[in-house]
C-alpha cells in the first residue's frame, strides 16, 4: 500500500527500468572507484602512520645533508650516509625539556655478504637508552637484548635463530618486527650500536669486506622525546643555536612529506573521480529533467489533489537518491570485490613505486563506506535539485487544460 | 442563499506576447451546499479556467473565490494545497491515473499528501475498497491503469476524488472520449455521489447528456455566462444556442 512519498518514489522507479540501470551503472562505477581508491589511500596513510608511530620520537636531529634522503629512507629504507659527532647527543641530553635522547647509526648492508639477500637497512641502536626498539623488546621478549642479537623487519626473509653476517660481523636473529608497510622498518635490521662500530672498523682493516665510510664514535641521528609541556620551536632553537650543520625534523614534518608523496601519486585518481562525479551529476540531472518533462501531467495532477511544492520537490529528490544510494551500495560491493581480486597486484605495483600499503582497520573501512554512501546521496540530491525545482513550478491548471 | 461556494466577478487574463486574452470575463457564481452544477460550453469558452479558479488551481486576475467563507486566494501555496487535498476532489479528463500504481494505490494517492490519513492503513484500505465496491471496481484493486478500459479508469479517478471525503467534487470533462453507454454510467455515478455521498458537484463538459441529471446548468460562451438555467429540462426542450 502506497501511503507515503518515499513509497510513491520507490513505486515510480519501477516504471522506467532503462534509466534506472543507466544511473545504477554510472553511479556504482564512480562509488566503486571512489571507495576502492580511498581504501588504497587510507591504507598507505595507515601504513605510514603506523610505521612512523613506532618511531616513538617527537624530534629527529640529523645532519642537514641527510634531509634530502629522509623521504626515501622512510618510504624505501634507503639510508643516508651522513654522520655527526656523538657529542651532539650528550649536548641534547642536557637541554631543558628533553625527556629522552638516543643516538642511532644508519648504514646499508653490502650485497654479497654471507646470508644477506639484497640490501637491508642496518640500524645500530644503544639498548641502554633506546626508546624506539627496546619497549618492543621488553614487551615481546621480556628480556635484555643480547650484544650479538638482531631484530629484523617484517619484510626480511629470516627466521629466529638465523645467523647473519654484515661487514664481517656475525649476528643472530633474535626477534622479528611485524610488518608495518614502511620501508624503514620492514627492511631494517636493528642491532647493538657497538656492532655497528665494529662493522666500520672491520671494513677498514679487512680487504675482503666492502669498505664503509668511517663513522667510529659518530652517529647518523638523534631521536628525541620531549618532556610534557616542552615547546618544539624552543627546543629546536636550542639545538640549532650551536649547530647550524644540523636539522631538526618533527614527526609531523615527516608525515606531511610522506603524505605529499602519496597525494601526488593519487592526484590523478582524484582528478578522475572528480570528473566522474561531475559527469554523473550531470547525467542524473539530464535523466531526471527528462523524467519531470515526461511526467508533467502526472505531477500537475498531484499538485491539484493536494501535493505541496515541497512534496513534489521531495518526491523527485527521493527518487533520485534512492537510485544513487542503491548504486552506492552496489559500487561498494563492486569496489570491494575488485580490491579483493587485485589486492596482490595493487600491492606489487605500489611497491614498485616504493609506496607502502597495508589494509586499514575495519573501522576505517566502515568509515570510508559511510563516506561513499554519503557521496552517493549527495550526487543524488545535487543531480535532481534542478529538475525538482522545475517540477514544483508545474502549473496544475495546465494539467486540467490538457486534453480538452 | 447558502453561499457554500461563492465566485465573485472572476476574471482571468492571459498575456501572450503583446496580446491580452480574456479567458473569463467577470463571472459570478453562488453554489449552495449539495448542489450539482454542470457548466456547458464549447472549447475555449472559459469553463475549465473558471473551475480552475474555483478549485484553487489558477489564480484569478480579478475577483474572489470563497469556500465556506474562506477566501481561497488569500491562502499561501501550502495552505491552499492542504485545502484542496481536504476539501476538493478533482476528476480530470482521461489519463489522469499514475501508470506506476495499481488501482488501490491510485485511489489512495491523495492520502500521501494529507496529514491525517497515514495513521490507520487498514481503515484506509477498507475505505478505498468500499468506494471501489460502490463503483463496481472491487475486483480490479490490483490492476494497473493500462489494464483498464476508459470507463474503468474514470471510475478509479472518481474513487480517488472521494478517498479524503471532500465536500466538493470538481470534474473536468469526466465523460470525454467515452462511448454513450459508458458516459451514461459515469453520469449516473455522479448523480449517486451527489445524492448518496451528499457532495457538492461542479462538472465542466460540452456534452448535453449531463443536463438530465444536473440540478443546475450554466452555459458559457467567450468567457461569460450566457445562460444560467435553474431547470435543465428547459434547455432540453428549447436548446441552448
Amino acid at each position: 500500500m502506497v501511503t507515503s512519498l518515499s513509497r510513491l518514489a520507490y513505486q515510480n522507479l519501477q516504471v522506467k527500468h532503462l534509466r534506472l540501470y543507466i544511473i545504477l551503472i554510472g553511479v556504482s562505477i564512480v562509488i566503486g572507484v571512489l571507495f576502492a581508491s580511498s581504501i588504497l589511500i587510507a591504507g598507505i596513510y595507515y601504513s605510514l602512520e603506523r610505521g612512523l608511530s613506532k618511531l616513538g620520537a617527537d624530534l629527529l636531529v640529523i645532519p642537514k645533508e641527510s634531509l634530502v634522503n629522509l623521504k626515501s629512507a622512510l618510504l624505501t629504507g634507503e639510508p643516508s650516509t651522513f654522520y655527526m659527532d656523538r657529542s651532539v647527543l650528550e649536548e641534547i641530553r642536557t637541554l631543558k625539556g628533553i625527556k629522552k635522547a638516543s643516538g642511532q647509526v644508519f648504514l646499508t648492508s653490502a650485497t654479497g655478504d654471507c646470508c644477506v639477500v639484497g640490501n637491508s637497512f642496518l640500524i645500530g641502536f644503544d639498548p641502554s637508552n633506546d626508546f624506539t626498539v627496546m619497549p618492543w623488546v621488553v614487551k615481546k621478549m621480556g628480556d635484555s637484548f643480547p650484544d650479538d642479537g638482531a631484530i629484523v623487519g617484517g619484510m626480511l626473509p629470516w627466521n629466529l635463530g638465523d645467523r647473519l653476517k654484515f661487514f664481517g660481523v656475525p649476528l643472530t636473529v633474535w626477534g622479528q618486527l611485524e610488518r608495518t608497510g614502511i620501508g624503514l622498518y620492514d627492511n631494517a635490521v636493528f642491532f647493538h650500536i657497538k656492532k655497528a662500530y665494529e662493522m666500520s672498523e672491520k671494513s677498514q682493516t679487512d680487504p675482503s669486506i666492502q669498505p664503509l665510510k668511517p663513522f667510529k664514535d659518530k652517529i647518523s641521528g638523534v631521536l628525541v622525546q620531549l618532556s610534557v609541556g616542552a615547546k618544539i620551536p624552543f627546543i629546536t632553537f636550542s639545538i640549532l643555536k650551536g649547530h647550524p650543520e644540523l636539522k631538526v625534523v618533527t614527526t609531523g614534518n615527516i608525515q606531511t612529506s610522506a603524505r605529499q608523496t602519496t597525494v601526488a601519486v593519487f592526484f590523478g585518481v582524484m582528478v578522475l573521480i572528480v570528473v566522474l562525479v561531475l559527469s554523473n551529476v550531470l547525467m542524473i540531472n539530464a535523466i531526471f529533467s527528462a523524467v519531470v518533462n515526461e511526467r508533467r501531467r502526472e505531477l500537475g495532477i498531484m499538485r491539484a489533489i493536494g501535493a505541496t511544492k515541497n512534496s513534489i520537490f521531495k518526491l523527485i529528490v527521493y527518487e533520485s537518491t534512492m537510485v544513487t544510494l542503491l548504486s552506492g551500495l552496489l559500487g561498494m560491493i563492486v569496489g570491494g570485490i575488485l580490491l579483493k581480486i587485485f589486492h596482490r597486484t595493487i600491492i606489487f605495483y605500489l611497491r614498485l613505486l616504493n609506496i607502502p600499503f597495508m589494509l586499514p582497520p575495519v573501522e576505517i573501512i566502515a568509515g570510508l563506506a559511510l563516506l561513499a554512501i554519503i557521496m552517493a546521496f549527495i550526487m543524488g540530491i545535487s543531480g535532481s535539485t534542478y529538475p525538482a525545482l522545475v517540477a514544483i513550478r508545474i502549473d496544475p491548471h495546465e494539467t486540467m487544460k490538457q486534453g480538452l | 442563499m447558502d453561499g457554500f461556494i461563492q465566485a465573485i466577478e472572476l476574471q482571468k487574463i492571459y498575456h501572450v506576447g503583446n496580446q491580452k486574452i480574456e479567458a473569463v470575463k467577470g463571472v459570478s457564481l453562488q453554489v449552495p451546499r449539495g448542489d450539482f452544477i454542470v457548466i456547458l460550453g464549447h472549447s475555449g469558452s472559459g469553463k475549465t479556467t473558471l473551475i480552475s479558479m474555483i478549485g484553487g488551481l489558477t489564480r484569478p486576475s480579478l475577483g474572489k473565490v470563497y469556500i465556506e467563507g474562506i477566501d481561497l486566494w488569500d491562502l499561501g501555496d501550502k495552505e491552499l494545497s492542504r485545502f484542496r487535498n481536504k476539501k476538493i476532489g478533482f476528476i480530470f479528463q482521461s489519463f489522469s491515473l499514475l501508470p506506476s500504481l495499481n488501482v488501490l494505490n491510485n485511489v489512495l494517492m491523495p492520502v500521501i499528501f494529507s496529514k491525517k490519513a497515514k495513521k490507520d492503513r487498514k481503515a484506509l484500505q477498507s475505505k478505498a475498497h468500499s468506494i471501489l465496491s460502490d463503483l463496481n471496481m472491487a475486483d480490479k484493486l490490483n490492476s494497473y491503469p493500462s489494464e483498464l478500459s476508459g470507463g474503468e479508469q474514470r471510475r478509479v479517478a472518481i474513487a480517488r476524488s472521494l478517498i479524503n471525503d471532500p465536500d466538493i467534487i470538481l470534474a473536468d470533462e469526466p465523460t470525454g472520449e467515452l462511448d454513450i453507454r459508458t458516459e451514461h454510467e459515469v453520469i449516473e455515478i455522479f448523480r449517486n455521489i451527489n445524492e448518496v455521498y451528499k457532495k457538492t458537484i461542479i462538472v465542466v463538459s460540452h456534452s448535453l447528456s449531463w443536463m438530465q441529471k444536473a440540478k443546475k446548468v450554466i452555459v458559457m460562451k467567450d468567457g461569460l455566462v450566457q445562460r444560467d438555467i435553474a431547470d435543465p429540462v428547459e434547455i432540453l426542450m428549447g436548446g441552448h444556442k
